[in-house]
């Protein structure tokens, strides 16, 4: 239901969902919790350097990490971006 | 391989928690500011309108859909629509008819079929699975075809609770919340049946007014993620 976990496990769900050639975008609805833990931002870039364009570990993600990581489960906020399928998919 | 710039938009109004002329205005203020690349999604509603005291099954309607983009499509025309109070009324600040793609968002089949219909684009809220996600594009094609329309005329998207992080725990914890939300609609394809009890567990005592959030009691058990 969700593009939900590790990097390499979210790339893997981008790229079998990427295999219904009718889908053109996809609406993400990044899951943070509130104020005091993490933001979106750490998933949006997540998401771009790991599960959806080219892999690369640069100093965004290292902050990405930490701040999930220093995150524990609260309440989500609600928030929507649009991506649109990149070339070679 | 970047990708391409955002539209701005709002993914799914309804028309409990906002009047059509309020959205019908706010989209076309936005696609002033960012002319040619606006979208607005439209759908029947979920928490919003079950913390008023509505269910889904009285909100998930497909004549809902239908109103909501034919509305839509008149006022951005500046056209006039009739309100409930059956006045008439229209944008009078509009200047100039805007076009403004509106995606349809639906789950199930019959709304997915009725975004088919009625949408310029289609939005399934329903999974990231493969096979129920052409299943969903299988209902929106028959809606399309209904209308005379050819699936390859659609922006077709899907929505999806998004959380990646190294910790993969922690990721998924953080989706809990609004895959569980999402699981109160129903499906392109019946659940299987070793989850359909889980499911109908869920539906029966989610509380909207902790909607999609990771604490609330449903999540404890967490077996959707």
């Amino acid at each position: 239901m969700a593009l939900a976990g590790a990097p390499d496990e979210v790339r893997e769900t981008v790229r079998l969902v990427m295999t219904v050639p009718e889908l053109a975008r996809f609406i993400l609805l990044p899951q943070v919790p509130d104020a005091g833990f993490g933001s979106r931002e750490p998933i949006l870039t997540l998401f771009a350097e790991g599960g959806h364009g080219p892999r690369r570990v640069g100093p965004s993600s290292v902050a990405a990490e930490r701040h999930l990581s220093a995150g524990r489960v609260g309440a989500t906020r609600r928030a929507a971006t649009l991506y649109s399928r990149p070339p070679g998919y | 391989m970047r990708p391409a710039p955002s539209p701005p938009g709002a993914s799914g109004s309804a028309p409990h928690s906002g009047h059509v002329s309020v959205t019908a205005s706010a989209i076309a203020s936005r696609e002033e500011l960012a002319e040619g690349r606006a979208v607005i999604g439209v759908g029947t509603g979920g928490s919003a309108a079950q913390t008023m005291g509505l269910t889904l099954r009285q909100t998930a309607r497909t004549a809902t859909l239908k109103s909501m983009a034919t509305s839509l499509r008149r006022l951005l025309r500046g056209e006039p629509i009739r309100f409930e109070s059956d006045s008439e009324g229209r944008l009078a600040w509009l200047g100039r008819a805007r076009r403004i793609p509106i995606h349809a968002v639906g789950s199930g089949p019959r709304l997915l079929a009725a975004a088919g219909r009625v949408g310029d684009g289609a939005t399934m809220y329903a999974s990231v699975d493969p096979d129920i996600l052409r299943a969903g594009v299988a209902c929106v094609a028959a809606g399309a075809g209904e209308s005379r329309r050819e699936l390859a005329d659609f922006d077709l998207a899907i929505r999806a609770p998004a959380s990646v992080g190294r910790n993969r725990m922690v990721a998924r914890d953080y989706a809990r919340g609004r895959v569980a939300s999402a699981l109160r609609h129903p499906s392109p394809v019946p659940f299987r049946p070793e989850d359909a009890p889980g499911v109908e567990r869920l539906r029966r005592e989610y509380d909207a007014f902790q909607h999609a959030t990771t604490l609330a009691s449903w999540c404890s058990t967490g077996w959707w993620t």
